[in-house]
């Protein structure tokens, strides 16, 4: 139960924006995804998503290929967070949570839908806003919506065991010391439930703390993959970042300045 | 023949030869002198005419051989179409007008725009402007004007007394309607909105008026868009309508079936008159 | 994987209080439904007409002249709300409106064509009186055609492109008739500007009976889509990561924006602004999630247009006023508003 890139490949005209990146989450692990500006941290995740289709190498969603999952299906395994685009019209932020649930027409849901509702909007400190304008929201709570909208998509009823996946690009971003240290324990509770997770971020730390595994992206390719505290070295950040970085050990810590 | 459909082929004959004279009350900001305009022209070597009604009389005079070019709204007889064309009436323009460097320019009154109409007497251009009375009496007097710009002919003589003959026959006719004013109504146009109807300070006012007629739809002002349950309300006797404005119902059994008129006194007795294009 | 898709239940998008709004405005359409039967050059007595005991000229005028006119009226109404909030929708923009995509201005110049020029051409003359709807929507057709052919099929480039190729045909459009307004005659002029500024006059119930099937058909298409619509709201990325079929959805909402535009612009004319004004009404009425927007809309617009027609049909009376005239009327000051308001924000 897995997903998984093999050797996927993505380029336009003038540059290879990735080479050759293979990379499996499991369900039950937190992936983090880390690299420089401009590495191909985004384009992987389109590709992950199912935006577009790499130029070569595939991507399997539990032993099928994303090619042969319709668009439909593939949004009730995995739901996807990126820089989001603003709101043009004056939703609620209920209306915003409940955007992200998916019909799939089983009673059993649909009895869920308002439960489903609250108790994300709870989990994601979000609760006291529902009835709030969106486009009147702080940046950071406007996140917070989203990552909402974001687990809606995955609700299942508790006893289910299906496969489900969070891609999430910075889902920090914006987000004050509470709500990122928050998040981050709620996303690790929900990979104790099950989900598999891959995170693109950029604060090493919190990368290295909250993930099982870390890739670490560089001009489109991983350079390492594994373990954070294993993988990570001051030598090879310090390349990839063009940056003096160096790491201390207990507690383990990535000092950059 | 029973005497009002009599009395109807009558306004019928009538309404044909006359439906050119008469063009929409458009009171021209012109000022002309009404008797300069209708002397006799210095030189009619090069006509150049605006005005669909000046077209026609000339054309019923028979003085056409030396029009050089008319204006877009000239569209009857037929051969004046072929003419070359001067554009709109009211918006005519001075270079198209001048470079067919014509002799006389003979006008309707609501010929225009004034700026043009100025330029073309400064270039020292014979103009004349036909002076409009929209009652019987216009009329002769606008085609005795047409007239006394050209020179004498029989033909253009035989047909003054046509003429008069027919103006004698309606006079005879709006005595006989005296007493019974048939409620008429005139129609422009029944495609695409409500039918256009002609009230007050219209041709089509004057028209009916002419005939000693009532027009029933007389208590607005102007062509108006009329809904179909108004026209059935005012439930006129008589209907003229244009020919080009009814178009797919080229019969009075046609337009006497159709949803607009179908509950009037007109598609009851199927009085319904055509008329020629007079408003083109 | 489970394929058992596609069983929305709406109603849980909707709240009370816009359950509330959508019966209220139910009731608004029918009063003015009622009133509208009963107003007009005869007055009619609704009840008189079902104890037949009013006179047979009166029951003429309610059913065949007063009635089809009326539901025409609605419909079409319907239809520019409709179309209006969805447009606005799709484009993720307030602004957007029937008239934008160009399909009312393609029409107009299909019926403004037969107008001015058809008359010399006359094929076959019992299909005179259906020559400006078919002409109408054959115009419409055309630039649904022009669209999808310029746009790669609504794909390309994403949905602003596509409102800048909506603009352009506009402007194609806007010149064709302008030329024809130029070439036309005194009679076919008054004939278009009538026809151009709106007339629900002509209604017969075999004119429009086609019309109303083709209109309820597209507005059903139309609102099962209004989740999605919601959907696009995030982006269309986002969108189709949520599972929507962000081509497809273009494709039915233009598609049938279009088919009905055309339609009621063939049977009324070009009526503007309501397709603008009553989705923004309803938002403020009640919100902005499509599931209530779509179904408010097309109430409200049903609503605005009868007694927009009553109006036209009264005010002047026996004369009438052109449709197009009181819906500007009341539009361009909501217009205006709206901007004002959107600049100060």
């Amino acid at each position: 139960m897995s997903i998984i890139a093999t050797s996927t490949s993505y380029g336009t005209k003038k540059k290879n924006i990735l080479k050759n990146v293979s990379l499996e989450i499991k369900h039950n692990e937190i992936i983090s995804l880390v690299g420089p500006n401009g590495a191909g941290k985004s384009t992987f995740l389109q590709i992950l998503a199912g935006d577009f289709e790499p130029d070569s190498g595939f991507i399997q969603y539990d032993g099928i290929p994303l090619s042969k999952i319709s668009i439909q299906e593939r949004s009730f395994c995995r739901s996807v967070m990126s820089q989001s685009q603003p709101i043009i019209f004056d939703f609620t932020v209920r209306q915003v949570i409940e955007m992200g649930w998916v019909e799939r027409g089983l009673s059993a849901y649909v009895e869920d839908f308002h439960q489903a509702v609250t108790k994300t909007a709870k989990e994601c400190f979000v609760f006291d806003l529902l009835e709030d304008k969106f486009s009147n929201l702080s940046g950071g709570e406007q996140r917070r919506v989203h990552f909402a909208r974001t687990l809606v998509q995955l609700w299942r009823p508790s006893e289910s065991q299906d496969p489900r996946y969070l891609i999430l690009d910075e889902p920090t971003a914006n987000l004050d010391l509470f709500f990122e240290r928050e998040i981050l324990h709620l996303l690790r509770t929900k990979t104790n439930e099950g989900f598999g997770c891959l995170i693109v971020l950029h604060d090493l730390n919190l990368a290295a703390k909250f993930s099982d595994k870390m890739a670490l992206l560089h001009n489109g390719a991983i350079v390492k993959f594994g373990n954070p505290k294993e993988i990570l070295s001051s030598e090879i950040l310090s390349e990839i970042y063009r940056l003096e970085i160096t790491i201390s050990k207990n507690p383990f810590r990535i000092n950059y300045y | 023949m029973e005497n009002s459909q009599r009395n109807i082929f009558i306004i019928l004959c009538v309404s044909l030869i006359f439906s050119f004279f008469f063009k929409q009350a458009f009171s021209s900001t012109i000022e002309y002198q009404s008797g300069k305009n209708c002397l006799k022209g210095r030189d009619l070597s090069k006509i150049v005419v605006a005005g669909g009604s000046i077209t026609e009389i000339i054309y019923y005079l028979g003085h056409q051989s030396k029009i050089t070019a008319v204006d877009r709204t000239s569209r009857y007889p037929i051969e004046a179409k072929k003419l070359p064309s001067i554009g709109y009436v009211r918006n005519l323009s001075v270079e198209g007008v001048l470079s067919l460097n014509p002799s006389i320019v003979i006008g309707e009154n609501d010929m225009g725009p004034t700026t043009v109409v100025e330029k073309i007497i400064s270039m020292g251009i014979d103009l004349r402007i036909i002076p409009e009375i929209q009652t019987i009496e216009g009329i002769y007097k606008k085609i005795n004007c047409v007239s006394s710009i050209f020179p004498e002919s029989k033909l253009a003589q035989k047909r003054v007394q046509n003429l008069k003959e027919s103006i004698k026959n309606l006079q005879i006719l709006r005595n006989r309607s005296k007493g019974n004013p048939k409620k008429v109504m005139v129609i422009l146009s029944i495609f695409g909105s409500s039918p256009i109807v002609a009230g007050k300070d219209t041709s089509g006012n004057s028209f009916i008026e002419i005939l000693n007629f009532k027009n029933i739809a007389n208590n607005f002002s102007g062509w108006k868009a009329v809904g179909i349950e108004h026209i059935t309300k005012m439930n006129p006797d008589v209907i003229l309508i244009t020919k080009r404005g009814s178009r797919g119902y080229d019969s009075s059994q046609k337009l006497a079936d159709s949803q607009i008129f179908k509950y009037t006194n007109a598609a009851k007795k199927k009085v319904f008159l055509y008329l020629m294009e007079w408003l083109c | 994987m489970n394929r058992k898709i596609h069983s929305y239940s709406f109603l849980k998008f909707i709240d009370f209080r816009q359950r509330v709004i959508i019966c209220a405005l139910f009731f608004m359409l029918i009063t003015s439904i009622l009133l509208s039967t009963k107003i007009g050059a005869f007055s009619i007595d609704l009840f008189e007409i079902i104890s037949k005991s009013a006179s047979p000229l009166e029951e003429m005028v309610l059913l065949e002249i007063r009635i089809p006119r009326i539901l025409l009226s609605c419909f079409v109404g319907a239809s520019l709300g409709l179309s209006g909030a969805s447009l606005q929708g799709l484009f993720r923009n307030p602004l957007a409106d029937p008239g934008l995509i160009g399909v009312s201005a393609g029409a107009a110049l299909g019926a403004a064509l037969t107008i001015v020029v058809g008359s010399d051409f006359t094929i076959y003359t019992a299909l005179e009186k259906y020559m400006i709807p078919i002409s109408a929507v054959l115009g419409s057709v055309c630039i649904i055609l022009l669209l999808y052919v310029s746009t790669m099929g609504f794909s390309q480039k994403g949905i602003a492109y596509m409102l800048l190729i909506g603009i352009a045909v506009n402007a194609f459009a806007t010149v064709g008739i302008a030329f024809l307004t130029f070439i036309s005659s005194d009679l076919e002029l008054r004939s278009l500007s009538f026809w151009i500024m709106g007339s629900f006059g002509g209604s017969e119930w075999i004119t429009i009976l086609p019309g109303i099937i083709i209109i309820s058909f597209a507005i059903l298409w139309m609102i099962v889509s209004s989740r999605e619509l919601d959907i696009l709201q995030l982006g269309e990325s986002e969108a189709s990561r949520l599972g929507v079929d962000v081509k497809k959805l273009k494709f039915k909402v233009i598609i049938s924006s279009a088919v009905i535009v055309g339609v009621s612009v063939s049977l009324s004319g070009m009526i503007s602004f309501v397709g603008l004004i009553v989705p923004h009404i309803v938002r403020l009425l009640g919100g902005v999630n499509h599931n209530f927007l779509l179904v408010g809309s097309a109430i409200a617009g049903g609503i605005l247009m009868s007694v927009a027609d009553l109006g036209s049909r009264t005010l002047i009376q026996p004369a009438e006023i052109p449709i197009g005239l009181i819906t500007s009327a009341l539009g361009a000051p909501i217009f205006l508003w709206l901007i004002l308001r959107s600049v100060r924000k």
